[in-house]
């Protein structure tokens, strides 16, 4: 399974879910379902986006584990 | 030219958003309609299965029930016989209630809803309730499902399940329809000294509309599928971010 290390980028750039959603234009919600790993795709547009606005590897967010 | 492509999109959306809002009005009178002349009828028939005469005749090919007398009657041949047939019908076709039927035998019976045994008055009214009781479930659930595409929910579980149902009702129309044909018309035709009038006791009655019912039942029922897959389509696409 995918898990998404959303929060843990977040604590090191020491940024608030917020603030991210402002920054990347994509709702409170929708980070929500990101961040707990609830969502079932991620655009391309939207990893990048994050990936610009936290200063990161789609690798730092995204992690393959054994389920 | 972008500004463009964008008020050609929202006058297309107002324009179905239009016809979408009239289709669910209309549904929505045809509903109240159909409950109203539904209570009608069945008030009629409950009259009628006492004995009392409300002018209703069935037709002993197809056991179907007409009220008021929707038929053309060739003057020339009326002759009456026991047990109360009142018309012979020589025409080729017969106008009957909203169907047109083509008698291949060129010749239909007709018997006095009252004068018939309380049995078969009793089976002629369950038959009727039935397709009556379908008719109705069948607006009822299109009035659903318009509500539904009216608010916007096009893909959603609730917008499936109504197409469904309206594909089962219309089925089950057609299943009634034919077993109230076959059963009805044997029945009936016993009832006439012997069973033989005029030296023939079949005919054929060909049914268009019955046809088109359970086309549009299977249609539906597809439908109901194709809009299962655009469920779990728009679920994805709702937690896609």
């Amino acid at each position: 399974m995918i898990v998404v290390n959303l929060d843990v980028m977040l604590a090191k750039r020491k940024m608030s879910l917020t603030e991210l959603s402002e920054k990347v234009k994509i709702t409170m919600s929708n980070l929500s379902i990101l961040k707990k790993g609830k969502g079932k795709a991620i655009r391309f547009s939207t990893l990048e986006s994050i990936c610009r606005v936290l200063e990161c590897q789609p690798a730092d967010i995204l992690e393959y584990k054994e389920s | 030219m972008y500004v463009c492509c964008k008020y050609k999109i929202m006058v297309t959306q107002n324009k179905n958003t239009i016809g979408i809002k009239l289709l669910y009005s209309i549904s929505n009178f045809v509903f109240g309609l159909s409950i109203l002349l539904s209570a009608i009828l069945i008030s009629v028939l409950v009259w009628g299965s006492f004995g009392n005469d409300i002018g209703a005749r069935v037709d002993l090919s197809s056991g179907e029930l007409f009220i008021n007398h929707s038929i053309e009657v060739d003057s020339d041949n009326v002759s009456e016989e026991s047990k109360g047939i009142l018309e012979n019908d020589q025409s080729g076709f017969s106008l009957t209630l909203d169907t047109i039927t083509v008698d291949l035998n060129n010749e239909r019976k007709y018997l006095d809803f009252h004068t018939l045994p309380i049995s078969v008055r009793l089976v002629i009214m369950f038959f009727t309730f039935t397709l009556l009781l379908l008719t109705v479930s069948s607006i009822y659930y299109f009035r659903l499902f318009m509500k539904s595409i009216n608010r916007g929910d096009y893909f959603v579980l609730n917008t499936m399940k109504s197409l469904k149902f309206i594909s089962y009702n219309l089925l089950a129309i057609w299943i009634v329809g034919v077993l109230q044909s076959v059963l009805l018309s044997s029945t009936l035709t016993a009832n006439q000294d012997g069973g033989q009038i005029g030296g023939c006791n079949f005919s054929l009655v060909i049914d268009s509309s019955s046809f088109s019912l359970l086309f549009l039942g299977l249609v539906f029922w597809v439908l109901s599928h194709v809009f299962l897959q655009g469920v779990s389509i728009n679920d994805e696409n709702k937690l896609t971010i």
